[in-house]
């Protein structure tokens, strides 16, 4: 049994099929476009320090401990900078301790040089069920309010996903027009609902949203038209299999396009699995995969005053290395870590 | 503390930075369809030609117990190929790995013959045999060994009247043929992909075995585009495809598997030797794009277009499911079965 055609054949086959399908060498091989030449990166430092976080290491109001004990926790760890997170359905407990727990609060930041950065919320702001959307905003004004109170400068939040039952889940309607200005729209009703706070909202990217790109970032901020519409930077959530071999050029265009916006980083990698036929892009501890830090940490010490970049996503045991590996980068690329 | 910055400020900001950055487009503009991936949503519209054509499917499982590979102690190879056939598949394929002695190389002729005599008694074809190793092997050494194996397996194909040997070119990388590296797709992998091809055809010229290219994605053969131009560089009527869409995919075509799988049968057609059979799901709760494999109707990959354009091909392709535990095969060959039903298309000994 032979399938076998001739030349002939074959090629009067290619020749039909191929009308209309330009079928230059490029296309056909060059993807990703791959620019692996990192001798062309500017990696002068500036002046400003970057302050480390560590998600495993919150502030929040606490029963066994003090505020007070609890910064002082984080600061002995090695940390300079925290954050804090109430989950969906729960109310912040921000708002409901007394002012002198606010005040603690304040006095023990100040005390071991830590700063809060960030209220983190979880929600999908563009659920397509208007009574669970509403719900989402109304958790994520209540959370800026929080924020607001205990003067963090940003609560992050993911625009969402068309997804009914997982708010970062991909879905096909997630890059439509429809969905966009959904998105502008609940970014809009929260920041409105909280006029007055200053906190800011931080918007952070997710491959399988909306939200996937620096540029996205920037229209953003453009279509909502508020001051308080900011970033928290992630530039692993960016990360597709095309622009696998591109961090430095996606570090760059980040910090180019979104500049002083971006109010806190988020600390992760992206590594795709090499024994599978698919391009299986996972997370994994800072370090582990193709994220230039170098660059990264580069472009956060040029910026006016001191970011928190917050390691996060990976096991406990795992956050002693990553930071160590930070700061080895950041030693040899002469960038200063806070502390 | 407060880092505001005013409305004023952060749009003279965004100016200055957008200023600086080559290439990239100012803040006024930035288009929404540039700002936003448009083009990873489903296609709007996108109509799907579901009309069958009149050549059957056979389905291959690479099951434990389903492959050529799958004889027992004190089974005969007529028994085998009956038992492959009484567990609903009409084709099969057979590997061996690199360092091992192919049994069909060590066979007698009458088994050989036994063994054509039983595919042809229970109507069962063997469609493949099947190579895993790096064609462009970095380490040149490394890399003439397995292109020995690959040219190893042709003749082993060819005695056993398998029409396809199917392997894919590799990778830089020296973890694995499947890994992915910077340079895969670089001029110069590119050509050494060619030469790797073109000398296994050289190799064992004279043969009717083609051999069968398999796409990955982390690889130069990504796409179909990249099938057909290996086809046309190598210039050898023994060049083929095996085709696997779901080794094509990533995040901005997830939505978009029926372009890809006509695309392919578009440009590929008849140099489509046999297809595998998986399915792509990007995990739901994570915030990179895990891409990862699953069964067949599971997923996002168009069955139902797939299916159709099988079966307009001009003789029986093989659809072999793969990359399963063996629980799972007969739920995911159930699913093509009842997905072909839907949409006219018949499955080879079936019905």
């Amino acid at each position: 049994m032979s399938h076998s055609f001739s030349r002939r054949q074959f090629l009067a086959a290619g020749t039909s099929l191929a009308a209309g399908a330009a079928f230059t060498l490029s296309p056909a091989y060059a993807r990703p476009p791959v620019s692996w030449d990192k001798s062309k990166r500017d990696l002068t430092p500036g002046n400003t320090p970057v302050r480390l976080a560590n998600f495993s290491l919150q502030a929040n109001p606490s029963q066994k401990e003090s505020v007070t004990e609890t910064i002082r926790k984080i600061r002995d760890a090695g940390y300079s900078s925290t954050l804090t997170h109430t989950s969906l359905g729960t109310k912040n407990p921000w708002l409901t301790v007394p002012d002198s727990v606010v005040t603690e609060l304040r006095e023990a930041l100040k005390t071991y040089d830590v700063t809060l950065f960030d209220a983190m919320i979880w929600a999908n702001l563009i659920h397509r069920d208007e009574k669970t959307r509403q719900e989402a905003l109304s958790y994520a004004a209540e959370n800026v309010t929080a924020a607001d109170r205990i003067g963090c400068p940003m609560v992050t939040a993911v625009t969402g996903s068309c997804d009914p039952n997982y708010y970062i889940g991909i879905h096909p309607d997630n890059w439509s027009k429809e969905t966009w200005k959904r998105s502008v729209e609940s970014i809009r009703q929260i920041l409105r609902d909280t006029s007055g706070c200053k906190t800011s909202l931080g918007i952070e990217a997710c491959i399988t949203t909306n939200m996937d790109s620096p540029k996205s970032q920037k229209r953003i901020m453009e279509d909502v038209g508020d001051p308080r519409c900011k970033i928290c930077l992630d530039p692993t959530n960016m990360m597709s299999f095309e622009r696998y071999y591109h961090s430095t050029e996606l570090l760059n265009e980040c910090f180019d396009l979104l500049g002083e916006n971006i109010l806190g980083c988020h600390a992760k990698d992206t590594y795709i699995v090499p024994d599978k036929m698919l391009a299986y892009i996972t997370e994994v501890p800072p370090g582990k995969g193709v994220q230039d830090y170098e660059t990264y940490l580069v472009l956060l010490s040029r910026m006016k005053w001191p970011r928190t970049l917050l390691i996060e996503h990976i096991q406990q045991d795992e956050y002693a290395p990553a930071k160590a590996f930070i700061e080895e980068t950041a030693k040899k690329v002469g960038v200063k870590i806070q502390g | 503390m407060s880092h505001r910055l005013t409305r004023r400020q952060a749009l003279a900001a965004g100016a200055v930075f957008a200023g600086t950055a080559a290439g990239t487009a100012s803040a006024s503009e930035i288009k929404l369809s540039d700002a936003i991936n448009m083009s990873w949503s489903r296609t709007e519209g996108l109509r799907r030609d579901l009309t069958p054509g009149k050549t059957p499917i056979r389905l291959a499982c690479w099951g434990s117990t389903t492959t050529f590979d799958s004889r027992t102690p004190g089974e005969s190879l007529t028994e085998m190929v009956k038992r492959i056939r009484d567990r609903g598949y009409t084709s099969a394929n057979t590997i061996t790995p690199p360092g091992k002695e192919s049994f069909w190389l060590n066979a007698s002729d009458s088994e050989i013959a036994e063994f054509k005599s039983a595919l042809k008694k229970y109507d069962v074809t063997i469609f493949d045999v099947h190579v895993y190793v790096n064609n462009i092997h970095p380490d040149l050494s490394i890399r003439l060994q397995n292109l020995k194996h690959t040219a190893t397996q042709c003749e082993a194909a060819e005695r056993i009247g398998s029409p396809m040997v199917t392997t894919h070119t590799g990778s830089c990388s020296e973890i694995s043929p499947v890994t992915i590296h910077p340079e895969n797709w670089t001029l110069a992998a590119w050509k050494t992909s060619v030469q790797s091809i073109k000398q296994i055809l050289k190799d064992t010229a004279g043969m009717k075995v083609s051999l069968g290219i398999e796409a990955l994605n982390l690889i130069n053969i990504n796409n179909p585009k990249a099938h057909l131009r290996l086809m046309e560089d190598v210039g050898d009527t023994r060049c083929r495809v095996c085709f696997d869409p779901t080794n094509m995919m990533s995040t901005e075509k997830y939505f978009h598997y029926t372009e890809i799988i006509n695309e392919g049968f578009d440009i590929l057609g008849e140099n489509i030797m046999a297809c595998h059979a998986k399915d792509s799901l990007i995990t739901p709760d994570k915030m990179s794009a895990y891409l990862t494999q699953v069964p067949p109707g599971e997923g996002v990959n168009d069955y139902e277009t797939y299916l159709v354009r099988l079966s307009r091909m001009k003789w029986p392709r093989t659809l072999l499911i793969e990359h399963l535990s063996d629980d799972k095969y007969p739920a995911a060959k159930e699913y093509i079965a009842r997905t072909a039903a839907k949409v006219g298309v018949k499955i080879h000994g079936e019905g």
